[in-house]
């Protein structure tokens, strides 16, 4: 008995750890950016004109990197532009960035979908890699003062969006 | 009809030929030039890194996970994200920061994931010394065992 003991004792933490441990997936952390300041950017814009975070400071960010061939992003793309509509008048930023993707392909994406934000081309990844994204959708809420209170990893519901806008306001 | 005649008459002048000829080498000269130049700043970013650089470069990006891999570094992944990460390293290289300093800045964005070596301080620490622990509790348990059964 004693030895079955044993054996358990050690055996059981490492399965504990080989299971739940190993078998994490990277977008299940928490982000390295949830309470710094956020990495500033300046992109241009798919209609040419240019979009600066640093401009954006006093007013709550949402950040949303996305992608025509992301099929979650097609459900997401209705909450971002429900967001867009209901927030409309207040001073609330909603930009999307474009990930891995043509400008040709998003147009046609918002031809057919409708405009939901700003989007944003970042066609060298330098702000994927500033914001650690490790997959999409991704979508990161920065508050006034230019700091990342949260990352929402996967689609976002309109639930998740009124909390976190509601938290956003509040500060 | 008449025009018809100067130009069959033209086409056929061995002088005219000869200078369209030479027009078209001059023109295929200055095509060729061009694409080289075109290449040619294709490519000076990499040739602006010497062999130890990119040594160095391959050594880091060995040591950096790829975000949107499973389990590979970044030098091995053909992933447009970990392509542009190595580029990263590459520049910060050149830029002559340090290798501490090229994982910090990716540590910065993606955590300690992002370190295939996790650093040997604070919990991590158990990460090194537990695997050795193990191996001195098993081989104390099977001296104990061994002796107990002679």
């Amino acid at each position: 008995v004693k030895k079955t003991l044993l054996f358990l004792l050690i055996f059981l933490p490492i399965l504990y750890f080989l299971t739940f441990s190993l078998s994490r997936s990277p977008r299940d952390l928490p982000s390295a950016l949830i309470g710094k300041e956020a990495p500033l950017f300046e992109l241009t814009t798919l209609d040419g004109s240019s979009y600066s975070l640093e401009k954006a400071r006093g007013r709550p960010v949402i950040v949303n990197f996305w992608a025509t061939w992301c099929d979650p992003c097609i459900y997401e793309h209705e909450v971002l532009r429900a967001a867009s509509t209901q927030y409309k008048d207040m001073e609330i930023d909603i930009v999307a960035i474009l990930y891995e993707d043509t400008p040709e392909k998003a147009q046609a994406f918002i031809r057919k979908h409708g405009r939901a934000a700003p989007i944003l081309l970042d066609t060298d990844l330098q702000t994927a890699i500033d914001y650690g994204v490790s997959g999409i959708p991704e979508t990161f809420f920065i508050n006034t003062e230019g700091v990342v209170s949260y990352k929402h990893t996967g689609v976002l519901t309109p639930e998740i969006m009124d909390e976190q806008i509601a938290l956003l306001i509040k500060k | 009809m008449s025009n018809l005649i100067r130009h069959r008459e033209e086409r056929s002048d061995p002088h005219k030929v000869g200078r369209l000829l030479r027009y078209t080498r001059n023109d295929i000269l200055i095509i060729v030039g061009a694409i080289l130049v075109i290449a040619l700043q294709g490519v000076s970013f990499a040739s602006e890194l010497t062999q130890a650089q990119i040594e160095r470069a391959e050594e880091i990006g060995s040591q950096l996970r790829c975000p949107v891999c499973r389990g590979i570094p970044i030098n091995e992944s053909p992933a447009e994200l970990a392509v542009q990460m190595m580029k990263v390293v590459k520049e910060q290289i050149q830029t002559g920061k340090s290798d501490e300093e090229i994982y910090d800045y990716f540590e910065k964005r993606y955590g300690e994931w992002a370190l295939l070596k996790p650093k040997t301080k604070g919990l991590n620490l158990s990460l090194w010394i537990l695997p050795f622990a193990f191996l001195l509790l098993g081989a104390i348990f099977i001296i104990l065992n061994f002796r107990g059964r002679k």
